[in-house]
């Protein structure tokens, strides 16, 4: 997907005034990476290098006086419309805080949460909503295949921090292991929670993941992995963000199934990936072979390190 | 002649009232076609859950033309049906009200509150149904009636 198309995507659920405005922003600063918007607050856009106010005139300021301020109607507004007039339909995404458009782009919301028995049942009050802007980023999938390659094609962990680019090369990581890399179209089963890796929309994929994959959108992990282990005998499982140890024990069992794995955990470095139980858990089960370190900041998307388990 | 007059005076009367019933009927078949809308959404609310835009297409595309103000649908359906009913000419204001009233509120809660919100409409057109059914069953009636008495008293006067 292109970026301007990915753009076009974001802005197109603001209203006409801001969409201008933001559009000159994004226009002048090639790494804007995330467009935060509050009730009664300032626009602020994240880029690799800063984070900025939009200013009235369209320009990136650093300072928030003359900054664009959204209203709280404004906010309810484009909450509306992101949902497509219909917040019972994003219910399951809602709890988990996050909406994600029909690119793939992941909106981040803030609110008040509804809380039965315990576990959030719904939103109420939106505060606020963080746009992340897919942007088309040359990953390492091909080099890191290479490597993988040289070790067997194991199974593998990604290990970076927020923003690295793990989510992108996963991606492109599957479409190569599903699209004939090597010389064979290996059967993938990508496990898309958060509906970001495929961006599937009436059943058809926005993202290439390959020719021979299998989405399963919105799936909590650990139930995706259970159901594509039972049911669509995949070659490879995909999963991103790897947060649970339940999820790495469904993942341990398809180990023993003789699935192989290529999954992503957040950390910035692999130092803190081995503090967690997840990863030592992945480590221990004698079946993941590589780990991949994703850079950040000015490294963004590039691998800092490939080392072998 | 005056036989003649009598009974053609007695079936315009019936006339009249049949078309008024006509109306009636019109308006029944549309609040039915509502009625079938806010089950066909119950459905796929519980289901699945597609956005209330997808649910107005696909009932579109089961019942064409069973409700015009569903026939172009456009984000937000709120609005687009409040214009469409605006030429709407069957229904009375009290219905259209209703109906908007429906798309104003459907989609801004949960999954259940929804649903809920969707039985309440339910039984409230189902109500309606039947008010309109005793409605022009009562004006039949009164029409024949009045046709009756009518040449009963011209016979009286003409006699």
């Amino acid at each position: 997907m292109s970026k301007d198309k990915s753009i076009d995507t974001v802005l197109g659920v603001f209203e006409p005034r801001h969409r201008e405005l933001l559009s000159l922003a994004l226009g002048a600063d090639d790494s804007i990476r995330e467009i935060r918007i509050r009730k009664e607050k300032p626009i602020v856009l994240v880029s690799a290098r800063s984070t900025y106010f939009l200013h009235a005139s369209g320009q990136l300021s650093c300072a928030p006086q003359a900054a664009v301020v959204t209203s709280s109607a404004q906010v309810e507004s484009i909450f509306a419309r992101l949902c497509h007039y219909s917040v019972y339909s994003y219910q399951q995404s809602l709890n988990a805080c996050f909406l994600t458009l029909q690119n793939g782009s992941r909106v981040g919301v803030a609110a008040e949460a509804v809380l039965q028995k315990g576990e959030v049942a719904a939103l109420k009050g939106i505060t606020a909503l963080n746009f992340r802007i897919v942007r088309p980023v040359q990953t390492a999938a091909r080099e890191v295949l290479e490597k993988m390659r040289e070790a067997g094609l194991p199974s593998t962990v990604i290990v970076g921090a927020p923003c690295s680019g793990k989510t992108t090369l996963l991606r492109d990581m599957c479409r190569l292991l599903s699209s004939g890399y090597a010389g064979e179209y290996r059967t993938c089963c990508l496990i898309d929670e958060r509906g970001e890796l495929a961006a599937v929309h009436n059943g058809v994929a926005a993202f290439d993941v390959g020719i021979n994959t299998d989405v399963l959108s919105y799936f909590p992990k650990a139930v995706g992995i259970l159901n594509a282990l039972r049911t669509l005998s995949p070659d490879w499982i995909i999963a991103d963000e790897i947060g649970s140890v339940e999820e790495c024990r469904s993942i341990v069992q398809g180990l023993n199934s003789g699935v192989k794995f290529l999954v992503s955990l957040h950390a910035a470095t692999l130092a803190q990936a081995r503090q967690k139980e997840q990863f030592c858990l992945l480590a221990e089960s004698g079946d993941f072979g590589a780990v991949v370190c994703l850079g950040s900041g000015e490294r963004l998307g590039k691998v800092t390190d490939f080392l072998h388990l | 002649m005056k036989y003649v007059f009598l009974v053609l005076l007695c079936l315009c009367v019936m006339a009249a009232g049949r078309l008024s019933a006509t109306r009636y009927q019109s308006q029944m078949k549309r609040c039915e076609a509502f009625l079938l809308f806010l089950t066909f959404t119950k459905t796929e609310l519980r289901f699945s859950q597609c956005t209330v835009l997808e649910i107005a297409q696909k009932f579109r595309r089961l019942h064409p033309g069973a409700l015009p103000f569903l026939e172009n649908p456009s984000e937000p359906l709120s609005a687009c049906v409040k214009r469409q009913l605006e030429q709407e000419r069957i229904l009375n204001a009290r219905q259209k009200n209703c109906i908007s009233d429906f798309f104003e509120g459907f989609g801004t809660q949960d999954a259940l509150a929804s649903e809920q919100f969707t039985e309440r409409y339910i039984a409230l057109f189902e109500a309606e149904n039947a008010r309109i059914r005793q409605e022009n069953t009562k004006k039949i009636k009164l029409t024949n009636r009045l046709a009756l008495l009518l040449a009963a008293a011209v016979a009286i006067v003409l006699f």
